[in-house]
């Protein structure tokens, strides 16, 4: 539909217009909003109420959505399917598709390979003691997190090692989870290869690597104040009394040569930095990733891939000799390793996404979108400092509410965009303030998916530990005080918006390519 | 840019009311047809940026535009649309 390019001869990706055919709907254009509006009560409730943070749940709630909304449009129904159609298929949602796939391969590898292990060797090494390992563990969490993109898998990595070991060294457990998740949310935020770091970009059309450039400020001022006041809680807090133990559970635990991995971290870092694409610079890091555990017997290739084929399988005679292969009984058949998993990780968020960008696109040709940032713009964002702090206080809300911190960041990109290109706020600006305060607050209440995956993972360590008992799990109400960098980072945020503190306009930079990082 | 100049750029409080300079090329999103004048106009923060030509269907569209002239007393400037970049996100 469109006829314009991007001015260095790319195409414009298509976008609703004005040419496209608008649905209507009985009761005007606000009822457009049913679709999306329903599901947010429907996550609210499965995750705020009933406390489920199952995201298959959520697509259920979104399919349901959407068929209930279809009752309201006018005239021929094809016309509102053909809508479902056409915002799943938008480039924007298919990139962050693909971004997650290759994330979550190369993720899950250096998992296999052992790096939270390393991570755990490094900590014992520097002899860390009760009263500074939520700091210490605040650190590498958010070094990790930064390395594998991922946030929730870095609060059930560390929730399932760092946990028990802290509170064997007379870490306050409060404490202690705190500081994972607020590792989570720091590497949520500054990763580049972050689902939330991505979904930024690629709706406020910026390159990631500039993104990611961008918001280190933002990130390392409120990443100090969370530092400090771990190292200071840290000693105010008194840690459990338990008896020894600590250091039979660090070695079991322990693997230095793990860290080898920081090497496929830098192997991502440093293509990214050399501008190449998102599935090129991830790619070389998974390979490099899987030469390490090969190479340096950090995990044999079937932790990478793995085919289970049924004794019943004409191949079973010769399948188990070979490395990616076992033969299983029948009921265990199936394929497993960390190229699948990781992959696998991410389905039902990818059809989650598919299903809230095409609810979008109802609300958007059903003049809801229009409806609702008329309304801001006329009302709160009247004025350049009002709409930065409508957006940062916007996304926080949204994010507060909806469990799956991606889900929401990518629901409430949209207004974003548009309010921060009615006063030219820069691509940059508008992505930072778009994935920091969804980082921040998808950690922080009870229902928040990364809060909830951790307090799973705990209940799961009495199991494992006998001297641990389930009156030393941490109760998801208490730890939402404690989250310090997720406030902080909110709180940086709200400060930029009212002082103009890291403002910057169209006018001041162009930011490259979107795919590339 | 170089690597490092990338983490430092926007490490200041900037103005609600950006200047510019005559001659001066830049890319910006058009917000609106200014009821009162009739004109196209583009904020940049809150200075306002009216453009001498262009139609009212480039209104969310990135453009790339010439300063014509700029008042910095009253945050206004004229514009020269040159050409459509792309249509805004979304």
């Amino acid at each position: 539909m469109s006829d314009t390019d991007s001015g260095d001869g790319t195409e414009i990706e298509e976008i609703s217009g004005p040419d496209v055919e608008a649905i209507e709907f009985y009761g005007g254009r606000w009822m457009s909003v049913i679709p999306i509006g329903l599901f947010i009560l429907w996550a609210i409730v499965q995750s705020g109420l009933f406390g489920i943070g199952d995201t298959t749940g959520l697509v259920a709630g979104m399919l349901v959505a959407l068929i209930v909304g279809m009752f309201f449009a006018k005239g021929d129904w094809k016309n509102y399917a053909n809508t479902i159609f056409d915002g799943m298929t938008k480039r924007v949602a298919a990139t962050a598709v693909v971004a997650w796939l290759w994330a979550g391969m190369f993720s899950n590898t250096l998992q296999a390979g052992g790096f939270v292990g390393g991570l755990v060797w490094a900590a014992n090494a520097a002899e860390v003691g009760g009263a500074l390992f939520p700091a210490a563990t605040f650190i590498l969490a958010a070094l990790f997190t930064t390395g594998i993109g991922t946030g929730y898998g870095a609060a059930v990595a560390f929730s399932a090692l760092f946990f028990p070991a802290g509170i064997l060294l007379g870490a306050n457990p409060v404490l202690l989870f705190g500081a994972i998740l607020s590792g989570a949310v720091f590497g949520d935020n500054l990763a580049p290869v972050s689902d939330t770091t991505i979904v930024s970009a690629v709706t406020q059309d910026a390159d990631i690597g500039g993104v990611v450039a961008s918001r280190f400020k933002y990130a390392i001022i409120a990443a100090v104040l969370a530092l400090a006041a771990y190292v200071f809680a840290g000693n105010a807090m008194p840690g459990l009394d338990i008896s020894q133990q600590a250091q039979d559970l660090f070695v079991q635990n322990s693997e230095p040569a793990g860290l080898l991995h920081l090497i496929s971290m830098l192997v991502v870092i440093v293509t990214a930095v050399m501008g190449r694409h998102i599935v090129e610079a991830i790619s070389w890091g998974l390979i490099v990733a899987v030469a390490f555990n090969i190479v340096f017997g950090l995990a044999p290739l079937s932790a990478v891939l793995l085919f289970k084929v049924p004794e019943t399988s004409a191949a079973a005679s010769w399948a188990g000799s070979l490395p990616i292969a076992e033969v299983v009984a029948p009921q265990n058949a199936g394929v497993t390793g960390s190229i699948y998993n990781g992959a696998a990780g991410f389905f039902p968020l990818i059809v989650l996404v598919l299903l809230i960008v095409a609810g979008s696109e109802i609300m958007i040709r059903g003049g809801g979108f229009e409806a609702i940032q008329e309304w801001l713009l006329e009302n709160v964002a009247t004025g350049v400092r009002k709409a930065e702090t409508t957006m940062v206080v916007g996304t926080a809300l949204v994010n507060s509410m909806i469990t799956i911190n991606t889900a929401a960041e990518i629901a409430i990109a949209p207004y974003i965009a548009r309010i921060g290109q009615r006063y030219n706020i820069n691509s940059y600006r508008r992505a930072n303030i778009l994935d920091a305060n969804t980082s921040a607050l998808g950690y922080i209440f009870p229902w928040g998916g990364g809060v909830l995956i951790g307090f799973a993972t705990l209940q799961g360590l009495p199991n494992q530990y006998e001297w641990f008992t389930s009156a030393m799990v941490v109760n998801p109400i208490d730890v939402w005080p404690y989250v310090f960098h997720g406030w902080f980072l909110f709180g940086v945020f709200l400060l930029s918006a009212l002082t103009g503190f890291g403002l910057e306009y169209t006018t001041d930079r162009k930011s490259k390519d979107v795919t590339r990082l | 840019m170089s690597i490092f100049s990338k983490f430092l750029t926007g490490m200041s409080f900037r103005t609600t009311t950006p200047t510019f300079e005559a001659g001066e090329e830049i890319e910006v999103y058009v917000t609106e047809l200014d009821e009162e004048s009739g004109e196209l106009v583009a904020l940049v923060g809150e200075t306002r940026l009216y453009f001498e030509n262009g139609e009212a269907d480039i209104v969310g569209c990135r453009v790339l535009a010439k300063v014509e002239s700029f008042d910095d007393a009253e945050h206004r400037g004229r514009l020269t649309h040159l050409k459509t970049l792309s249509r805004g996100s979304f």
